[in-house]
């Protein structure tokens, strides 16, 4: 500053980096967490030398969470009940325990991404439940009281998990707010006949609460459908300025990803699949791949902006695929083609897909009709 | 649930806060700096202090809470580069970027150079001289305390900080001449 040139302390300025803020209310909320943590999931003296030397390292992933809370929490009662279902003496303790463990995460996608792990929980859940309410009709209050929690717990989780896309949205990341919009509506649909095709009387009003869900689900959808498109538009020109070339390739890049994951999921179910969807799924993937080439290519001539575009559409058209494929117990063609034909995103992605599979096949005049009300027309029936 | 509580227990539960209220900041601090972010910092702040009280509830016994934290958070940290590096979750897509610094219009007086600034040169160390050098000059530890948690020998450690600093400030003289 004063023309003297400064000699450098390289301790002295590291030192500098304490001065960075902490969080001071992250740090609250988590200590109040590890008080109901610790209060939940106390410590147990064990007496058992073996037991001291428990395994240390453990993994990040919230999955592995579920397993090492179940193995170490309270005198074993926690980890008794995780295989309890509705009408169990157990089941409700398995809820609070569920409960405990999204209290305690406070990253909200780490929580985000267990509570959608809760969400198809409770499908395999009612699943089994059902299975096994065909074949004992006692204690028929007890599993419909437990049921009721667990359609609660079921929308709770949603709900979080619908906050968690809001605040995606906030943040600016469209793509990946309506990515788990996809993700969450599905798991709400499957989850919803499951119960519908299974259940009676007051049970079934209950799925009516889901409909709620859903219809939130949808309205927030198309709200942020118009804000997606205002969003790409500027995108579109404002990329055109500076760093489209590598947008673009990162665009392609995703696509390539997500066709590669329902690829796998695809090949990992096709034994269970009937003729008519195996062959719909690869028609899928044969569009899908080709539309990808055709990025490349148009990425190659130089044209960023259409292989950003179709890349962009091709990832829209597939959300909602990955969830669809694993949580769904029965997959049919009239529910695939309505998932691939409902209108994602910005809106002309569908269409877009429909465009070039009708060039490839070389009939210009094919064009499916999509299904989109198909959903509403359900929701309006029941 | 808290009925078969025992004096032990409920020991280990004050003594366990305790080291929550004396290092949890340090922690975050130290997550936050070597991983650029700060929403995934908290995530393995919190993740450390639970997977710590795993422990103790489990039976363990913890007899330097401060480089047991550290050591459990600097495990998550390398955990978290390689699932980084496999990619791809349940919420796919979902990309986790590095954030500016906050604090990075101020200026510090003494040193003159901007927050922005230091963690941008602290960031391009090798991976190994960053985590020693944050451990050192930020976290405050001592060399002992650093060899328990990073598994090094104190010959090396102390090379790395050596070297990290005079590559520090190399890099800190090449962007202000």
């Amino acid at each position: 500053m004063c023309g003297m040139k400064r000699k450098i302390k390289p301790k002295l300025i590291l030192k500098e980096l304490k001065k960075i803020s902490s969080d001071e209310n992250f740090l609250k909320f988590l200590r109040e967490g590890l008080v109901n943590y610790i209060k939940t999931n106390p410590a147990v003296n064990y007496e058992k030398e073996s037991f001291q030397k428990a395994p240390f390292r453990i993994r990040m992933a919230p999955v592995a969470l579920f397993g090492i809370i179940a193995v170490l929490s309270g005198a074993g009662t926690v980890a008794a009940s995780q295989n309890s279902l509705p009408g169990e003496a157990l089941y409700n303790i398995k809820l609070l325990s569920e409960k405990a463990r999204v209290a305690v995460i406070l990253n909200p996608k780490t929580k985000a991404d267990l509570r959608f792990a809760l969400v198809q929980k409770r499908i395999d859940e009612a699943k089994k439940f059902l299975e096994k309410a065909k074949i004992e009709q006692t204690a028929r209050q007890q599993q419909e009281l437990d049921l009721s929690a667990a359609v609660d717990n079921f929308n709770e989780n949603l709900s979080g998990v619908y906050g968690w896309a809001d605040n995606l949205k906030k943040k600016g990341n469209f793509e990946d707010a309506i990515q788990v919009n996809s993700d969450l509506k599905t798991a709400a649909s499957v989850y919803q006949q499951i119960l519908e095709q299974n259940l009676d009387g007051d049970i079934y009003e209950k799925t009516s609460e889901i409909n709620k869900s859903m219809a939130i689900v949808d309205e927030w959808k198309n709200k942020t459908k118009r804000e997606i498109e205002d969003i790409n538009q500027k995108e579109s020109s404002g990329a055109r300025l500076t760093g489209f070339e590598n947008s673009a390739q990162n665009k392609i890049n995703a696509a390539s990803r997500k066709v590669e994951t329902i690829e796998k999921i695809f090949q990992k179910k096709k034994d269970n699949l009937d003729s008519q969807v195996q062959q719909l799924s690869r028609q899928k993937i044969e569009d899908t791949k080709q539309i990808l080439e055709n990025a490349q290519s148009d990425y190659n001539s130089g044209n960023y902006e259409k292989a950003f575009e179709k890349s962009q559409d091709l990832i829209k058209n597939l959300s909602g695929t990955k969830a669809f494929f694993e949580i769904s117990p029965e997959i049919n063609y009239d529910s695939l083609k309505n998932l691939w034909n409902e209108d994602k995103g910005s809106g002309d992605n569908g269409e877009n897909i429909k465009i070039e599979r009708a060039k490839n096949s070389g009939k210009s005049g094919e064009k499916t009709k999509p299904q989109e009300n198909n959903q509403d027309d359900k929701q309006e029936n029941n | 649930m808290n009925k078969g509580r025992s004096f032990k227990s409920k020991d280990l539960e004050k003594q366990f806060l305790e080291a929550y209220d004396q290092y949890a900041e340090a922690i975050l601090r130290n997550a936050y700096l070597r991983v650029n972010s700060r929403a995934i910092a908290q995530d393995l702040t919190s993740e450390t202090f639970v997977k710590t009280w795993q422990f103790i509830a489990g039976g363990g016994e913890v007899k330097n809470f401060k480089s047991f934290l550290y050591r459990v958070c600097n495990n998550l940290i390398i955990d978290y580069y390689r699932s980084k590096a496999k990619t791809n979750v349940s919420l796919e897509d979902v990309v986790e970027q590095s954030e500016p610094v906050q604090e990075a219009p101020y200026k510090d007086i003494d040193t003159g150079i901007a927050f922005e600034s230091i963690k941008k040169h602290l960031d391009s160390l090798p991976h190994d001289y960053k985590q020693i050098l944050i451990h050192r000059y930020i976290d405050e530890l001592d060399i002992v305390e650093i060899k328990e948690i990073t598994g090094k020998s104190m010959t090396n450690i102390y090379t790395i900080i050596h070297r990290g600093l005079k590559m520090l400030r190399e890099k800190i003289n090449e962007s202000h001449t």
